[in-house]
Formats: structure tokens, C-alpha cells, sequence
């Protein structure tokens, strides 16, 4: 079986600097596969390399045993969606046109009772259904989130990749977000997100994909992957592991000053 | 609701602009009615009504008045258009041709062009040297204002400055330059006006006009998409670099070849697509098509205004529309301000 992302050996070089640095990577269909890693690791650039935004220095970076430097816009379109970190929208749309559209990539290919349906699913499963009127620009930052999350859902593609999408997102929106993203992947798709919370990555995650210094230091099962001493290689600081019910919970290992 | 007012205005603003022919044709030294006015039309359209009047006043309106009516017509749907999709491709409703300096490069390649005498083709040579210069001088301003896929406002309108003053510079060296004849027209030309236009002009204008306005109204979806952003538009199966020049040519051909017949008429694709933002809302197919005909419509009586408001005398309409849009760009600058702080 063909991966839906295969990379080997890529580097990516941004401003001069070489921010990935030889990177192997499979992820295979049907998975949520959360990246973690500390501040500059590389974690977003790799996410731009998986969306084909990022011309790779080195390497091989295929999507569907296809180099994504040959696809084009369209059918990448069609087969990736990305949910990117600021939610910026110019002039005054409404919810409900930017929601609509995350249909553009479709526009000649279906009918037009088939989007009006997609569009009001995807309001409905994000919470945003009550400000579908309003002006996006007037949202605050986390339903601004989800109202991007929702366009994201709408371009219904069998690939989804977000970019901490829980940033700006209270304890609820946080959960269901993270469930929306298991249920998409429980229809089939897979899902690549990043994500900075690692007790959270790691109930939600069918794998996590550990990024330091521009390499993918490991890869497995959250269980497997998340012990304190990687956490302390790659983060700098030493933690406590522990099993909360099924949930594993890191915290810092530093004493009390008092 | 919206699509309800959206039908009311466009409805409104296609009777304003029908009346707005009919007076503009009627008003002058020669004394025509609407009667005459219209019987003449049908007459060129070939319809024999009885209405026509005598070859005199016939020919008077035909060749001398229509003309006008037209190029007031024509440049206010470019102008319109090319603010419309300036704003597009800068995600910003402050992009403006006027504002950013291309009607000013268009106007010194214009001055140039007839200072140099370059006559060939009745009007397309200078149309031609207005267009090679609004195009310079849109992509100097769109290289210098564009970062990482971002337009920095600040840097916008401060690159409009230099070009401005640049243009400025490069105009008053021609007239400085310039015969007696020439300067008089690049006077002219800086103030902006529709007098003495002739058909031969107002067929380059139309031809323009069209293929813009035909080009955006194709394009007028990725606009849609394009205001969230370069990377999330890319995401969405746009080719946003072919589609930000492709525009920014057209945009420089609508805005070149309105300022090489009738000079800098100013702040007409500022104050036009943010009014029909407000009636037919932010998507670009139904604003795109609000503000060629608003367009049309605000010249078309911003002239009749001009040659009626002093008596005997014929103002510049660029100085009318500036009266109107200096006015609206300061309420746009302290609006924005007490809503998010101003532009950083």
C-alpha cells in the first residue's frame, strides 16, 4: 500500500537557514497524526513541505507516490485541505461566504444543493451555525478558529492539515475540535495537526511525530513516543509522565522554590 | 435581502445613468431638447423616428456632445474597475490607483508622449506610453509594498508618495520642457476633463473598458477567495501569482488608457467599490458590476455638474471628484482608525 505522504531525506532551506534538515516521514491513510516539538523546531515549515506550499533544497516529498512539486493547484486542492495559524479575512464577508468558500475547488464539478449541504454541516459541526451572519472580521480569535475550521471541513477533502488549530480555542471548543478531528478520521480521512500540548496530542493522536532542531527524532504510538527522557532532549526540561485514567498528563519535574 | 437592495440600486443607478445621458446631451451653448436628444440616437441606431432634428443640432450632439457623454461614461467604469480590483489584489480598500501613484505614472507617460509628438494612431500612441507607465509604475509600487504575501498598508501609501512626487517631478520637467501647445494640454491633463473628446478616443477607451471589465468579472471568484490571504487562496486552487499579474496588467491598461484621453480624474476607484461594498456587500461579481455602472454613473453627472456649476465655463472634473474624494478618503483613514487603532 502506497503511503499518502512519503518523504525521505528532505531539507528545506528558508532565509538561508536550513530549517528541516534530512527528514523521513511516512504517514499512512485513516490516521491522526499530531506533530510536537519545541518553538522553532520546524513543526509548521514541515507542515508547508506536506501541503506542497514549500519548494524542498533536498530530498523527495511525495503525496500519493506523486512528487508534490508536479501536482497542481486544483487537484492539490481537491485532495489536501490546511487550516494555517492567523485567521485573517480582507473586507467585510460574512461567516457564512468565507465558510462557502472552502467550496471553490469544487465549483464546476458539483451542484449547488450538495454545497449549501456541506456548508451547513460543516457550521454545525464546528459550533459557528448562530454567527453564520456575522461579519467574520468582528468574530473574536476563537470563533474566528473555528469559523476557519469550518471552511476547512467544507473543502471535504480526504487529507486535512491543521495548524494548531486549538491556539486560541477555550477548554470545550479545545475537546470538541480535537473530537471533530477523530471523527474525520474514523470516516477515513487522514489528519496531520500540530499541536503544542502534549498531554492533549497524545489522548487525541494515533501517532505522534516528535520535530527537534529540523529532524523527526521519533515517531510511534503516544504511549511509546512520550517518555521523559526524549521530553527532556527535545524541550530542555524535565518532566514527569504520568496515566490520568486513559490519558497520559506531562508535567514539569522542577521542585517547589518554597 | 441583500440581493432585494442589490436589484433596487442597480435598477436606480441604470435610470440615473440613462437620465444622465439625456441631460448631459441637452446641456450647452446650443439649445437641444430630450426629444432631439433621443430622436438623434435612435437615428445613429437606425430606428427613423420623426424625432431627429436638423443636421445642425444632430451633428452637434452626435459628434461633439455624445462623445463626451461617452468617455465620461467609459473612464468611470476603468476607474471603478481597476480601484475594484487594485483592492482585490492588495486585500486593502485603500489600494487605489490615484492614491498609489499609477495615474500619475500613467499621466507622465501620456505628457511624454505628446511632448514628444508621437501622434501615430490618433490617440493609441499616447494611450499606449500611458499604459507602459501605469504598468511601471504599478509594479514598483506592488514589488515595494508586498512582503511575505503581505501588503503593509504604511509602506503602500508611502510608496504612493514617492511615486506621486516622482511623476509630479517628471511632468512639470516635460512642461518645463514642452512647447507652448503641449504644455497647455498637460495643464490640462492634470486637472482631468472630458472636454473635446472625440470618437476616435472613445473607441480605445471602450475597447478597454470591456476587456477589463470581461477579465474581472471571470476572474471576480479567486478575488472572493484571495481575501484569506495568498497562502489559504493557494490552498484553495488558486494560482495566485499569474492571477496578482495578469490583474495588475489589466488594471494598468484600465487605468492607463483612462488617463491618457481625459487626464488624473482622482479617487473614483476609492470612493466607488467602498460604497457598493456597503449596498451589494464584499463578493467581487456583484461589486465588480455595481461599480462599473456607479462609476458610470458619477461621471457622467460629475461632467454635466462641470459644465453647469459656473456658468459659461467648463471646470475640470478631476477637481470635482477630488473635492468629493479628498473629503472621503480622510472619513475612510478616521474610520479604520477608531475601529482598530489605524494602519501599523
Amino acid at each position: 500500500m502506497t503511503h499518502v505522504w512519503d518523504l525521505a531525506d528532505v531539507s528545506c532551506r528558508l532565509g538561508g537557514v536550513d530549517i528541516l534538515d534530512g527528514v523521513a516521514l511516512q504517514v499512512d491513510a485513516g490516521r491522526l497524526v499530531a506533530m510536537v516539538g519545541p518553538n522553532g523546531a520546524g513543526k509548521s515549515t514541515l507542515l508547508g513541505v506536506l501541503a506542497g506550499d514549500l519548494a524542498i533544497a533536498r530530498g523527495t516529498a511525495l503525496l500519493d507516490g506523486r512528487d508534490l512539486s508536479s501536482w497542481t493547484p486544483r487537484d492539490l486542492a481537491r485532495r489536501r485541505s490546511v487550516l494555517p495559524q492567523s485567521y485573517e479575512v480582507s473586507f467585510g464577508f460574512s461567516v457564512r461566504e468565507v465558510v462557502a468558500m472552502g467550496r471553490f475547488p469544487w465549483t464546476s464539478a458539483d451542484d449547488v444543493g450538495r454545497d449549501e449541504q456541506i456548508i451547513a454541516d460543516a457550521l454545525e459541526q464546528t459550533d459557528t451555525a448562530h454567527l453564520a451572519d456575522r461579519v467574520f472580521r468582528t468574530l473574536s480569535g476563537g470563533e474566528r478558529a473555528r469559523v476557519s475550521l469550518a471552511r476547512v471541513l467544507t473543502q471535504d477533502t480526504e487529507v486535512v492539515l491543521l495548524d494548531e488549530p486549538t491556539a486560541a480555542l477555550d477548554l470545550r471548543h479545545t475537546e470538541e475540535v480535537l473530537g471533530l478531528a477523530r471523527g474525520l478520521v474514523a470516516a477515513g480521512r487522514t489528519v496531520v495537526v500540530v499541536a503544542h500540548d502534549l498531554s492533549l496530542a497524545s489522548a487525541y493522536a494515533d501517532d505522534l511525530v516528535v520535530v527537534d532542531h529540523g529532524r523527526v527524532v521519533a515517531h510511534g504510538a503516544p504511549a511509546d513516543v512520550l517518555t521523559p527522557e526524549l521530553i527532556r532532549d527535545t524541550y530542555g526540561l524535565a518532566v514527569e509522565v504520568h496515566q490520568v485514567r486513559d490519558r497520559l498528563v506531562v508535567i514539569p519535574a522542577v521542585k517547589k522554590h518554597h | 435581502m441583500r440581493s432585494k437592495r442589490t436589484g433596487f440600486v442597480l435598477t436606480t443607478m441604470l435610470a440615473m445613468l440613462f437620465v444622465g445621458i439625456v441631460v448631459s446631451a441637452i446641456v450647452g451653448q446650443l439649445d437641444v431638447g430630450p426629444r432631439a436628444v433621443i430622436g438623434t440616437l435612435l437615428d445613429r441606431a437606425g430606428f427613423d423616428t420623426g424625432w431627429r432634428p436638423d443636421d445642425l443640432p444632430a451633428d452637434a450632439i452626435w459628434f461633439i456632445r455624445m462623445p463626451r457623454v461617452a468617455m465620461s461614461l467609459l473612464v468611470g467604469l476603468c476607474l471603478a474597475v481597476a480601484g475594484v480590483m487594485m483592492q482585490a489584489v492588495f486585500g486593502n480598500p485603500l489600494a487605489e490607483p490615484g492614491v498609489v501613484g499609477v495615474s500619475a505614472g500613467a499621466a507622465l507617460g501620456a505628457a511624454v508622449a505628446i511632448a514628444a509628438g508621437w501622434t501615430l494612431g490618433g490617440g493609441w500612441a499616447v494611450a499606449v506610453s500611458a499604459f507602459v507607465a501605469a504598468l511601471a509604475a504599478t509594479m514598483f509600487v506592488y514589488t515595494t509594498a508586498r512582503r511575505e504575501g503581505r501588503t503593509e498598508v504604511v509602506t503602500l501609501l508611502l510608496t504612493g508618495i514617492a511615486v506621486n512626487a516622482f511623476a509630479s517631478a517628471g511632468l512639470a520637467l516635460v512642461l518645463f520642457a514642452g512647447s507652448t501647445a503641449s504644455r497647455e494640454q498637460i495643464v490640462f491633463w492634470q486637472l482631468g476633463t472630458m472636454n473635446g473628446s472625440r470618437w476616435i478616443e472613445v473607441l480605445p477607451v471602450a475597447v478597454v473598458a470591456v476587456l477589463g471589465l470581461i477579465f474581472t468579472l471571470l476572474v471576480a471568484r479567486q478575488y472572493d477567495v484571495l481575501a484569506l490571504g495568498e497562502r489559504s487562496a493557494n490552498h484553495l486552487g488558486v494560482r495566485v501569482e499569474p492571477l496578482r499579474i495578469a490583474s495588475m496588467t489589466v488594471m494598468a491598461l484600465l487605468t492607463g488608457v483612462a488617463v491618457a484621453f481625459t487626464g488624473i480624474v482622482a479617487f473614483v476607484g476609492l470612493v466607488i467599490p467602498h460604497a457598493m461594498r456597503m449596498v451589494v456587500g464584499p463578493g467581487h461579481r456583484m461589486l465588480v458590476i455595481g461599480s462599473a455602472l456607479a462609476g458610470a454613473v458619477l461621471l457622467v453627472w460629475a461632467d454635466v455638474l462641470a459644465r453647469t456649476l459656473v456658468n459659461g465655463s467648463d471646470l475640470p472634473i478631476g477637481l470635482l471628484t477630488s473635492v468629493i474624494g479628498g473629503p472621503f478618503f480622510l472619513h475612510l483613514v478616521r474610520q479604520a482608525r477608531s475601529r482598530s487603532g489605524g494602519w501599523a
